[in-house]
């Protein structure tokens, strides 16, 4: 049975502002749309660097994977004046790590394991 | 509070009092009673016992089952009748839209009053079979649309099927093998196999299109299809360098298919994980991209021999990515099994998933042919399944080659 998904949001200072994106729960066909909604919220607030934080995320589907994809997009003029923005993943659990890693997502996003090498990614 | 007079009105105005006499409505007037529902105000729940039917004077109801909005009821109609004349619990919930005005009559004052007033039971006996007539209508409106929508449906399968090969083609000292099972009517996975006659080659393509439904079919269609072509018609320099020319056309398939989708479909996050491989016959050479699809398998008579793993991301989403190409030479008697992940994730009615340990210990049991292998996945499949329903499309294909006799 799928859990759902819950999107606490905080702040860090580092070079640049980052909002963070904790999620705890499953990002699957049931839940994606939460987390489109909450990003586009967030980017529609002025935030240009995302960090989602996956290390509670136990499973992660293609629909998951989409969002992140939709959210990516977003992204591209979500900067100062249309720029683009950067999006970042954390902590991704081992079942979603295989899954980003076979799907090929792993080229394409980066994704880091400890928060303080994210934070200055940024 | 609306003065004895404008009850009078309201419930004379009502369907189900349309037939009363004057000296009904006169005695219910003055027995029913006003209520000021608010905004959001929740008149009753479903599943609780009905007790009284109510007349909206003003405002606006909404009859509903959770999140799904059944109805609404504005001023002049009546709701709750179902309960109210009948010993059922409510049928479905009902929530003050805006604030509102609202008659409610006790059961116990309405079967009283049907006793003893046989004109008022005519009245509300004839709005009954009004309503219901309206039901029935309703009910065969939907069930017209329903068929119509179950044809559309049918003409798409129909359709999608020709996407698959109908034929598989006939390729000396090689057997090739294909299943497809769709969850619903239409499917978001695909199977391929095609000749290249200019360079002698087999195509051998697997793919599973992200999601489920018409829009995956669509796509499936989409990725298909310009797999194929971006195949099929290309010229080439010069047959010197045969596996040259044969990485070329996986590339060029490939890059062309995903920059295609990415750029012109790209704001649907639509992707898919092909597994795509330009089969040599006479050497046994399998050219292969693996778009991060499932690692199909090699397999000969002492078991897995290889996993032929992604070599790139999954296609449709991300422009300018490149795949890297891989060499692999099948030995006779082995055999090529690529499934879809509706294979290793189907699920029996104990919510169990068949596995991919299950799967793999299966395939490396070994087959004769590609047929035989296929046969026996789908075969260990359907019995695993059983009764339960399937969720994901299942697609399994194989290639498997002869002895070199």
């Amino acid at each position: 049975m799928s859990s759902a998904l819950r999107i606490a949001v905080s702040e860090e200072k580092g070079n640049v502002p980052v909002t963070i994106l904790h999620l705890t729960g499953d990002l699957d066909g049931k839940t994606y749309q939460e987390l489109e909604a909450k990003a586009a919220e967030i980017i529609g607030a002025g935030a240009s660097n995302l960090l989602f934080d996956l290390g509670g995320v136990g499973f992660m589907g293609s629909a998951g994977m989409r969002a992140l994809h939709a959210i990516s997009n977003k992204m591209k003029t979500a900067g100062p004046n249309g720029s683009a923005g950067k999006m970042t993943l954390l902590n991704p659990t081992d079942a979603v790590a295989r899954v980003l890693k076979t799907l090929g997502f792993d080229q394409h996003f980066s994704i880091h394991t400890n928060l303080e090498e994210a934070l200055k990614s940024f | 509070m609306p003065e004895n007079e404008a009850i009078r009105r309201h419930l004379r105005n009502s369907v189900f009092l349309s037939a009363a006499s004057e000296e009904t409505i006169q005695e219910l007037s003055a027995r029913v009673e006003c209520i000021d529902a608010k905004a959001g105000d929740r008149i009753f729940s479903k599943g609780e016992t009905g007790s009284a039917i109510y007349f909206v004077v003003e405002g606006s109801m909404r009859i509903h089952d959770d999140d799904i909005v059944l109805t609404h009821r504005g001023a002049g109609e009546a709701f709750g009748e179902i309960g109210a004349l009948a010993s059922l619990t409510r049928t479905a919930s009902v929530t003050a839209e805006i604030d509102s005005q609202l008659l409610k009559l006790d059961k116990e004052v309405l079967f009283d009053t049907m006793a003893r007033r046989p004109e008022a039971a005519y009245s509300f006996i004839e709005a009954l079979c009004h309503r219901e007539s309206a039901l029935v209508h309703d009910a065969t409106e939907r069930a017209i649309k329903a068929k119509v929508t179950e044809r559309e449906l049918a003409i798409a399968q129909k359709i999608q099927r020709s996407f698959l090969p109908d034929v598989v083609p006939n390729v000396p000292g090689w057997k090739l093998a294909g299943f497809l099972q769709p969850a619903r009517e239409v499917a978001g996975d695909f199977y391929d196999f095609f000749v290249i006659p200019k360079l002698g080659c087999v195509g051998l393509v697997i793919g599973d299109v992200c999601d489920k439904g018409v829009g995956s079919a669509l796509f499936m269609t989409l990725f298909r299809s310009l797999i194929r072509s971006t195949s099929m018609y290309r010229d080439f320099v010069g047959d010197d360098h045969h596996s040259d020319d044969v990485t070329k056309i996986l590339r060029h398939s490939i890059k062309l298919t995903n920059e295609y989708i990415a750029t012109t479909h790209g704001e649907s996050s639509m992707f898919a994980s092909v597994f795509y491989g330009l089969l040599i016959p006479e050497t046994g050479q399998l050219c292969y991209i693996n778009a991060g699809h499932e690692a199909p398998l090699i397999v000969g008579t002492n078991g897995i021999r290889t996993k032929l793993e992604p070599t790139g991301p999954v296609i449709g989403l991300f422009p300018d990515i490149v795949h890297e190409v891989k060499i692999i030479d099948m030995l006779p008697n082995e055999v090529l099994v690529a499934y879809t992940d509706g294979a290793t994730d189907a699920k029996n009615s104990a919510g169990e998933q068949f596995s991919e340990d299950n799967l793999l210990a299966l395939v490396a049991e070994g087959a004769p042919t590609a047929n035989a292998m296929v046969h026996k996945i789908v075969s260990s499949l359907e019995a695993f399944i059983g009764e339960a329903e399937q969720y994901d499309d299942i697609t399994v294909i194989a290639a498997s080659r002869g002895s070199m006799e």
